[in-house]
C-alpha cells in the first residue's frame, strides 16, 4: 500500500490527443477514429477528444480510491490486456503527456514537490494498470 | 542515422534561440534531484541537499545545471551526427562519473517539464514531439559508449 499526503490535480483530456502526436506509434490503437494525419487533425479530432474524456474519468477513479488503486484498477487492467491489447509501456507515455500538460497549465506553481507527488501517483496508476497482464 | 524534418529542425532551433540557460538549466537539475532523490548520490560534494528548498537554492547545483544545459548545444550544432558528437561525453559519464544512464532520461524529463511550465500553451504537441525526439537521441548517444 502507498502512503499519501494531501494533493490536488487537474487532469486534461487533451493530454490523450497530445500523446498521439508526441508518440505517433500510439495511433495504432485508434485506426477507426478518423483523421489522424497531422497534429492539427489529431488535436481537433472529436473521437479522440471524447476518448480523452473517458480516460480521464478512469483516472478519477484512482483519485477517489487512492488507498487501493491496485484493486480499483483490476478490471480495467484485464480489459486493457485481454480485450484492448494495449502495450503497458503506453500507460507510462500517457502519464508523461499528462505531466507535461499539467506543467504547462500550472507554470511555476507546478513545484518540484508537487511534481514528485504527482509522479508518484501516476507510477502507482501505471503499475496497477499493468498488474493483470500476463 | 536520425532523420529530421525541416519543421523539427526549426522547432528545436527556436527553443534554443529563446532558452534562458541560467533559469532553465538550474531549475531542471534541481528538480531532478528533488523528484528523483536517488540522483543526489552523484552530488555528494555539492553542499546542502537536505530538502527541496536547500536544493533549489544551492548555487553549486544551479551552476552545474547550466553547464549540463550548455552540453546540449553540442547536439544542436551536430544534429546529423549526435552519436559521434557525444562519444567522448558518453565515455566520461561511463568511465569517470559512473552515472547510471537511466538518469539521462530522468533529467531530460525534468527539462521538458521546466520548459513546458515556462512556455505554457506555446509548448504545443508538435513542439513537444520534436523536442522529445531530440532528447531521446541525445539520451541514447550519451549511453552509447557504456559497456
Amino acid at each position: 500500500m502507498v502512503k499519501w499526503t494531501d494533493l490536488e490535480f487537474t487532469m486534461d483530456p487533451a493530454a490523450v490527443s497530445r500523446c498521439l502526436v508526441v508518440y505517433p506509434w500510439t495511433q495504432r490503437y485508434f485506426s477507426t477514429f478518423g483523421d489522424l494525419s497531422d497534429a492539427k487533425a489529431i488535436m481537433s479530432n472529436a473521437k479522440v477528444a471524447q476518448h480523452g474524456v473517458t480516460v480521464i474519468k478512469g483516472l478519477e477513479k484512482a483519485v477517489q480510491n487512492m488507498d487501493d488503486i491496485k484493486n480499483t484498477y483490476a478490471a480495467l487492467s484485464v480489459l486493457h490486456s485481454e480485450k484492448l491489447h494495449v502495450d503497458p509501456d503506453n500507460f507510462r507515455l500517457l502519464g508523461d503527456c499528462l505531466t507535461v500538460v499539467v506543467a504547462s497549465k500550472m507554470g511555476s506553481a507546478f513545484t518540484p514537490e508537487i511534481q514528485a507527488a504527482w509522479q508518484k501517483f501516476l507510477s502507482v496508476v501505471v503499475s496497477a494498470l499493468g498488474k493483470q497482464y500476463h | 542515422m536520425v532523420e529530421w524534418t525541416d519543421q523539427e529542425r526549426t522547432l528545436i532551433a527556436n527553443i534554443f534561440a529563446n532558452l534562458d540557460y541560467e533559469d532553465i538549466g538550474s531549475k531542471a537539475l534541481a528538480r531532478c534531484l528533488i523528484v528523483y532523490p536517488w540522483t543526489q548520490r552523484y552530488f555528494g560534494g555539492f553542499g546542502n541537499l537536505y530538502n527541496a528548498d536547500a536544493i533549489m537554492n544551492n548555487p553549486m547545483i544551479s551552476a552545474h545545471g547550466v553547464k549540463i544545459l550548455h552540453g546540449l548545444d553540442r547536439a544542436v550544432k551536430n544534429m546529423d551526427d549526435i552519436k559521434n558528437a557525444y562519444a567522448t561525453l558518453s565515455e566520461l559519464h561511463s568511465e569517470k562519473l559512473h552515472v547510471d544512464p537511466d538518469n539521462f532520461r530522468l533529467l531530460s524529463d525534468c527539462l521538458s517539464i521546466v520548459i513546458a511550465s515556462k512556455m505554457g500553451y506555446d509548448f504545443t504537441p508538435d513542439l513537444q514531439a520534436a523536442w522529445q525526439k531530440f532528447l531521446t537521441v541525445v539520451v541514447f548517444a550519451l549511453g552509447r559508449q557504456y559497456h
